[in-house]
């Protein structure tokens, strides 16, 4: 860890990156937003904004039950709450009961109520409400290796399935004609997507962790008129809005997830206004 | 075409790379004008930033800085921004208040190198957090103010100690340490000398200067406490509905009785069944004061029109003006509120 801190420290001649919570705080970002713009990819184009906001909110529920198990690191329990609530909102989105909008929304505000019920037994929610908002600056050496690793996963995922992940969300009659195991590919796309939001989510908050899945895809969206384009542009919009997002919050004294998603919505707005002088 | 776009979009971020430089120059931190050889200390919350200003005025080359300065309510929610993280950085000794009233700080102490923390409650027994008496076992008046005592309970010793089911340091929702200590002068008597010892330790040029300044700060603490001994005397046999946990200590310094005790965070309400229970046990005690802060007091009024009783707003001194006698004025004010019940009581 010292040595990158160290190259850290020659690469980047500045004021902040001195201090050890924000070089971590750096990294973090180096690695949530390539991740995150690379998901959001496929999460705008599937429409699935609602899904992983949905996902971001059950994460209070997971969170509760941990404590009422007692488990003592309720990062497990978020995480396991997380894929199974992932996989279920999934089948019943494709039994095709009930439009898929009312289903997401039926859990959503069903997991947070109940996550808000049990957590603010006692007048005690505020000890919680951290996870709202989320604190980058607080990551630690371990935790970034666990992003690394679940990047890493992301990217290995990314290149063995992405083809048929692409083929489903362009048509999903099309995939199934050509034998591809639609139901798997979007589960583990799902499930993929559960693991990387429960486990940013304590540095990222429930309130704005769909804005940097969201925002870094849909701005992209704007501009690209090919998939790789659409990839670049993503990760570039996301790495950047972290970046600068993490510096302003330092110079100005704000909190820093936020500050990333105001630079991402800004973005946003940006390549809305530039789009039709660059698709015509 | 590719290559078009890709400079179009780099030249939006390098717009806003200009823009965020601009406001960062324009509205973005100065440094704080700190020399070398300056000690600084962070005092955690406002309470115990008071009783290092007082410490430390007049001694020279040593910068007193309260880590949550922009705090309004109280601590348990706070998060810390990167000035923050900064300040301890920087920071030779940190002075908390202890009783796990800084929860915000534990991930981040853990990674601080070179700073001395200094915890003021060492050796002050804490009230148990949320202690509340229940409607059956509070008809009779000496059982419940046996079990307020048996809340009282000495830190060091609190390991195994359990009362009433309440262990201290189980950190379980419904059972934590109570910290607002301070607002019981005795307990910030001893704060301030648990302080003033330990900056006297690590400092030690400046130790006699702190010494002097303990000892006046105590004493304008212990007079203020003594004139309001006789005053409040007759609130021995009054009962007493909290609305938030800190005046558990104000109660206790003048051993007002506390019928129940409700701590409400800005985020939280009294549920329905709560508020009867409450409004019940209020009339049946024939309660006629609420103690409450002014913004999280909302549910007391609420139950004050149900039951007929009145709403007092105390000052639970978490944040206020940066001044040497802030404590005092605050506590004063507090008092005389106090003592306006005594005077109306019927």
């Amino acid at each position: 860890m010292n040595t990158i801190y160290h190259i850290m420290e020659l690469l980047l001649p500045f004021d902040y990156i001195r201090y050890d919570f924000m070089k971590n705080a750096f990294l973090a970002v180096l690695i949530i937003a390539p991740l995150f713009g690379l998901l959001g990819t496929i999460i705008v184009n599937n429409r699935m904004a609602f899904f992983s906001d949905a996902l971001g909110h059950s994460a209070l529920t997971g969170m509760a039950a941990g404590i009422l198990l007692g488990v003592a690191d309720t990062g497990i329990s978020m995480l396991i709450f997380g894929i199974l609530f992932a996989l279920l909102l999934n089948k019943i989105k494709h039994s095709g009961i009930v439009t898929s909008d009312t289903v997401i929304s039926v859990f959503s505000s069903f997991s947070t109520a109940i996550g808000l019920v049990i957590l603010s037994r006692g007048g005690n929610f505020s000890k919680y409400s951290a996870l709202l908002v989320g604190d980058i600056l607080s990551i630690t050496p371990p935790e970034l290796f666990r992003l690394l690793f679940i990047f890493i996963i992301t990217l290995v995922f990314w290149g063995v399935a992405f083809n048929k992940l692409h083929a489903i969300s362009l048509s999903v009659s099309l995939a199934k004609s050509k034998r591809m195991p639609v139901a798997l590919i979007d589960n583990l796309f799902v499930v993929l997507v559960a693991v990387v939001v429960m486990l940013s989510i304590k540095w990222v908050g429930i309130l704005i962790i769909n804005a940097l899945l969201i925002l870094p895809a849909a701005s992209a969206r704007n501009l690209s008129a090919n998939i790789r384009e659409y990839h670049l542009f993503s990760i570039l919009f996301s790495i950047f809005s972290g970046i600068l997002g993490l510096v302003l919050s330092y110079y100005l004294d704000m909190a820093a997830g936020p500050m990333i998603v105001v630079i991402a919505a800004l973005l946003f707005f940006t390549t809305l206004a530039v789009r039709p002088f660059v698709k015509q | 075409m590719f290559r078009r776009k890709l400079s179009i979009v780099f030249c939006i971020m390098l717009c806003f790379s200009i823009i965020s430089f601009g406001l960062i120059s324009a509205f973005g931190r100065k440094p704080v004008d700190v020399s070398k050889d300056d000690i600084v200390v962070v005092a955690s919350i406002y309470p115990v930033y008071l009783i290092t200003k007082n410490l430390c005025d007049g001694v020279d080359g040593v910068h007193v800085v309260n880590l949550t300065e922009n705090l309004t309510g109280c601590s348990h929610d706070y998060q810390l921004t990167t000035k923050d993280m900064l300040m301890l950085e920087t920071a030779d000794i940190l002075v908390i208040n202890g009783g796990e009233m800084e929860l915000f700080i534990t991930g981040a102490a853990e990674k601080l190198s070179g700073v001395t923390i200094v915890d003021s409650s060492m050796g002050i027994s804490f009230l148990s957090g949320n202690a509340h008496t229940h409607k059956e076992d509070s008809f009779d008046p000496d059982k419940n103010d046996k079990k307020n005592n048996s809340a009282d309970m000495d830190k060091q010793s609190s390991n195994t100690q359990k009362n009433e089911g309440i262990d201290v340091h189980d950190t379980e929702i419904h059972s934590s340490i109570n910290g607002h200590i301070w607002l019981d002068m005795v307990r910030y008597e001893k704060q301030i000398a648990a302080v003033a010892e330990a900056l006297g330790k690590i400092d030690t040029a400046h130790a006699e200067q702190y010494f002097a300044n303990a000892e006046r700060y105590i004493m304008e603490v212990e007079t203020l406490y003594k004139e309001y001994q006789k005053k409040l005397a007759e609130l021995q046999d009054l009962e007493v509905v909290l609305f938030h946990d800190a005046f558990y200590y104000l109660c206790d310094t003048y051993s007002i009785e506390v019928l129940h005790g409700v701590d409400l965070d800005a985020e939280s309400a009294l549920s329905a069944g709560e508020l009867a229970e409450l409004a019940d046990e209020v009339r049946f005690h024939n309660v006629q004061y609420f103690f409450a802060e002014e913004a999280t007091g909302d549910a007391a009024v609420q139950l004050a029109g149900e039951t007929g009783s009145s709403v007092i707003f105390l000052d639970p001194i978490t944040s206020g003006p940066d001044k040497l006698d802030a404590y005092l004025t605050a506590m004063r004010q507090n008092l005389d509120l106090l003592f306006n019940c005594c005077k109306t009581k019927k």
